[in-house]
């Protein structure tokens, strides 16, 4: 890949569309997520958000069985082309679902799967990569004491920061969370949210929630997806505040949804 | 890209063996019948139904081992169904947790005993008993009986579990909360509900029976005629095939295989009947999720059950 | 009121319940006891012929004296055979099937035909092996046929085992694994595999346990002739455990030692059945 492009957007899409079968459920869809941002998708149930996000890791067709064309550019490569290479997209690109998915392991291990494969050995800088990723997801102090026991053992909240602990641990340079923060606790959500906000720095962040109050709170730039289509994009403040499309605010102020 | 071309090289590895496999499958199904279905074509159906059994003059009429395995399977059913289904209930409705995670492998373990071992026991136990106390050679459909009932009772017994088990906890708790006791809503309501369930624990059953090869050769007594009474012997389909197996030649090795079809042909329809009994039951179990829209239905279920008049 | 009316009659419920424990556990505690008897019946008598001797040494006088040490190893050899041949074809063939193919008529049908024939009696598998095998590959009674056989006996049941196990594991697993990096095959290693294990050992060891109780498979295949030394080559004939035992049950020949053999073999069913569960308890604490 070419060395990443200072000034350029991080991630670049171009007239994507994915499909499962005969009906698109995105459509043509453009817009550009620049570096170190923390860009937001909103839209009611069915929008398209998360088979968008899904796209953008390739999950969706490796796993949905969906088609997508169009260029969905990752600094400046097209990863939707021929001879990419999936697990290195992936490895660029981290993902947390929605429900948090711990490994049936311990939280060591979940935490050095990533790394491993991607051919970090030595135990010294495991252990240290653990150590930083739990601390980037806040998650350091409750659980450093007992990082040989079972995932599973964690707390809802607890298993969600784990997942983006995992998801850091492979030195991702976009992470990618699909309504990371439903079903959560408002403590754990809030933790969450801190974290986004402290790693800005380091990655960019792109976020699909239903909760259009946490896009507001969390994100720098916000785009409204319904049905498939993008009614609108920009920044959070100007989306939220002043929206240029009827529909949006219509959403945005609960009248559907 | 080391990783991906690794991916396809374990692709086709893996397509190659799974081919392999489906290509065995099919090998053993043409194998059989193509052995044993010119002979069924060249005989005759109807002759081949027949009950005269003469390899050595070309008649090779199966009824009589298909009389003698009719009865075996009957009476294992007999012995096995009601014993089975019993234990079943007491193990799924009526038993701690705990007791029943310790019983039911126990009981799944039985199912593993060599099949010559419960023969073995029906000669040196069953045999002589039947001979002293109810006359005869001792070897008969009744020992049959017994034993394959015994030999089939983990099957029953694993698979009504199974189908009791699946009967969701709300139609209990429905019943229980409309004054029912116990074992009215074990009879009134759950029995019912898994009631395809048990019939196909009952045809699996009966499959295993029908299979059943070592222990009738050993306790049945293997007699080809039709039996007119519990005390003679009889031999069945399976045992007819091991018995004449080792000195058969031409024809009368095609009729052996030939019979094989017939057993295929036999297993594979009960086979497919329990699937389809499962799936009823599979189908029929509508959960309805929150417990306030346990509607009026669910309860008017039990509350005609209860108002039954044989019930009160 | 229901209660007014429920006097009415003689067998009130409450007295129902009370018949129906009654039967219940008594045709249960019958049962049980049943079972239970077999398995001591065979063990008491035949336990005090379980020497050391007996596990180690050959037949002599038709199996009336001795041991069946030749047995023992050829039970273990033609098992074996079965089980490394039948396990990568049926665990690759499950993989395939869950993993890289979609859901659809195909899989159905090969799932459909491995459940058919995993019901299929066992002397029909005796058949087959004994026409292909022995008589028209040229095998002859011998370990080789015995071994083919099992394998194409135990094959259905670790396809369909495998597969279920295969496929309960979360789809939620393999994505985890996929957005973490790992390739197609990497995610079914690492991830997919460890969580089925449990049900795939089960289905492995159920075919071993098949294979052990086996008799009229292998009577058609390996054959029945009496050795007096371990088999030395995969075209030797064997007389398995199982089949030793049928044939001093049948001909009547010694007692004693047919006690002996049956008590081997329910013992081995009994520990290779424990093993399985204690390891499978193990296994599923780890990976689930």
């Amino acid at each position: 890949m070419s060395a990443p492009s200072v000034l350029g957007p991080k991630v670049d899409l171009r007239d994507v569309s994915v499909r499962y079968g005969r009906d698109p459920v995105v459509r043509n869809i453009t817009l550009s997520i620049p570096p170190h941002f923390i860009y937001a998708f909103i839209g009611p149930a069915g929008s398209g958000k998360t088979s968008l996000l899904r796209a953008m890791n390739l999950l969706s067709i490796e796993v949905d069985g969906a088609a997508v064309t169009g260029e969905i550019m990752l600094d400046g490569v097209d990863i939707l082309g021929a001879d990419v290479d999936r697990t290195v997209i992936r490895r660029k690109m981290g993902m947390v679902f929605a429900t948090p998915q711990p490994l049936p392991r311990s939280i060591y291990e979940n935490l050095v799967f990533g790394p491993r494969l991607a051919g970090v050995r030595k135990s010294d800088e495991l252990d240290e990569l653990v150590e930083t990723s739990l601390q980037a997801a806040q998650l350091w102090d409750e659980v450093k004491d007992r990082l040989h026991s079972s995932a599973l053992s964690l707390s809802g909240g607890q298993q969600q920061r784990l997942c983006i602990a995992r998801t850091i641990a492979l030195q991702p340079e976009v992470i990618l969370l699909d309504e990371p923060c439903s079903g959560l606790d408002p403590i754990s959500t809030l933790k969450i949210e801190e974290a986004m906000d402290s790693l800005r720095s380091r990655f960019t962040w792109i976020i699909v929630t239903n909760n259009t109050k946490q896009a507001a709170r969390v994100s720098d730039r916000t785009a409204f997806l319904l049905l498939g289509d993008l009614i609108e994009d920009g920044p959070t403040d100007r989306v939220f505040t002043n929206p240029t499309d009827p529909r949006t605010s219509d959403y945005i102020e609960g009248r559907f949804g | 890209m080391r990783p991906a071309t690794l991916d396809a090289l374990v692709e086709r590895g893996l397509l190659i063996l799974a081919l392999s496999s489906i290509g065995i499958l099919l090998l053993i199904t043409v194998f059989i019948f193509r052995e044993g279905g010119p002979l069924l074509f060249r005989v005759g159906i109807g002759n081949f139904l027949g009950t005269s059994w003469q390899p050595a003059e070309g008649q090779f009429g199966i009824a009589t081992m298909v009389a003698g395995s009719a009865a075996v399977t009957v009476g294992a059913l007999l012995l096995g169904v009601p014993l089975g289904l019993a234990c079943a209930i007491v193990l799924a409705e009526m038993v701690s947790i705990r007791t029943r995670t310790i019983l039911k492998p126990a009981i799944e373990v039985l199912a593993g005993i060599p099949s010559v071992v419960y023969g073995f026991i029906g000669i040196v136990v069953l045999i002589p008993w039947i001979r002293q106390n109810l006359g005869g050679a001792g070897a008969s459909v009744l020992a049959g009986s017994i034993i394959l009932g015994i030999m089939v009772l983990p099957t029953v017994i694993g698979i009504s579990i199974d189908a009791l088990q699946a009967v969701p906890k709300s139609y209990r708790e429905g019943s229980i909360a409309l004054g029912a006791t116990r074992w009215q809503t074990i009879r009134r309501v759950v029995l019912p509900a898994a009631r395809s369930g048990i019939v196909a624990a009952v045809i699996l059953g009966m499959g295993r029976a029908v299979g059943e090869t070592m222990a009738v050769i050993m306790v049945a007594g293997n007699s080809v005629q039709i039996p007119h009474s519990p005390l003679d012997s009889v031999r069945t389909l399976t045992a007819n095939i091991a018995l004449e197996m080792g000195y058969a030649a031409g024809d009368h090795r095609s009729a052996l295989f030939a019979t094989g079809v017939v057993l295929f042909v036999i297993i594979m329809a009960l086979n497919a009947t329990a699937n389809l009994a499962r799936g009823w039951q599979r189908r029929r179990t509508v959960i309805r999720p929150p417990i306030s829209q346990a509607t009026s239905a669910d309860l008017g279920k039990t509350t005609r059950t209860i108002r039954d008049p044989e019930a009160c | 009121m229901l209660s007014d009316m429920a006097s009415f009659r003689v067998i009130t419920p409450r007295r129902e319940q009370a018949i129906a424990d009654v039967i219940l556990w008594t045709v249960m505690a019958f049962t049980l006891s049943m079972l239970l008897f077999i398995i001591v019946f065979v063990v008491q008598r035949g336990l005090p012929g379980l020497t050391w001797e007996y596990l180690t040494q050959a037949p002599a006088d038709g199996g009336r004296a001795g041991g069946v040490f030749p047995m023992l190893i050829g039970t273990l050899i033609v098992t074996a055979l079965g089980v490394v041949i039948a396990t990568p074809l049926g665990l690759g063939t499950a993989i395939y099937l869950t993993e890289y193919t979609r859901e659809g008529r195909l899989t159905r049908l090969i799932r459909f035909g491995a459940e058919c024939l995993a019901g299929v009696p066992s002397i029909i598998f005796g058949l087959f092996g004994f026409v292909l095998f022995v008589i028209a590959l040229g095998f002859g009674w011998s370990i080789l046929a015995g071994g083919l056989t099992l394998a194409f006996m135990i094959l259905p049941t670790i396809i369909r085992t495998s597969e279920e196990a295969i496929r309960s594991v979360p789809t939620a697993y393999r994505e985890v694994a996929l957005s973490l990096g790992a390739s197609k095959w990497q995610s079914v290693v690492r991830v997919v595999l460890p969580s089925a294990l449990p049900g795939i050992l089960t289905g492995i060891i159920l075919g071993v346990g098949r294979s052990i109780s086996e008799t009229a498979a292998v009577i058609f295949t390996a054959g029945s002739s009496l050795s007096h030394r371990a088999p030395t080559s995969l075209f030797d004939g064997v007389r398995t455990l199982s089949v030793h035992f049928y044939q001093l049950a049948r001909e009547g020949i010694s007692d004693q030692k047919a006690y002996t053999t049956a008590t081997v073999l329910v013992l081995a069913i009994l520990i290779i059945n424990v093993t399985a569960y204690v390891i499978m308890n193990r296994l599923m604490r780890r990976y689930r």
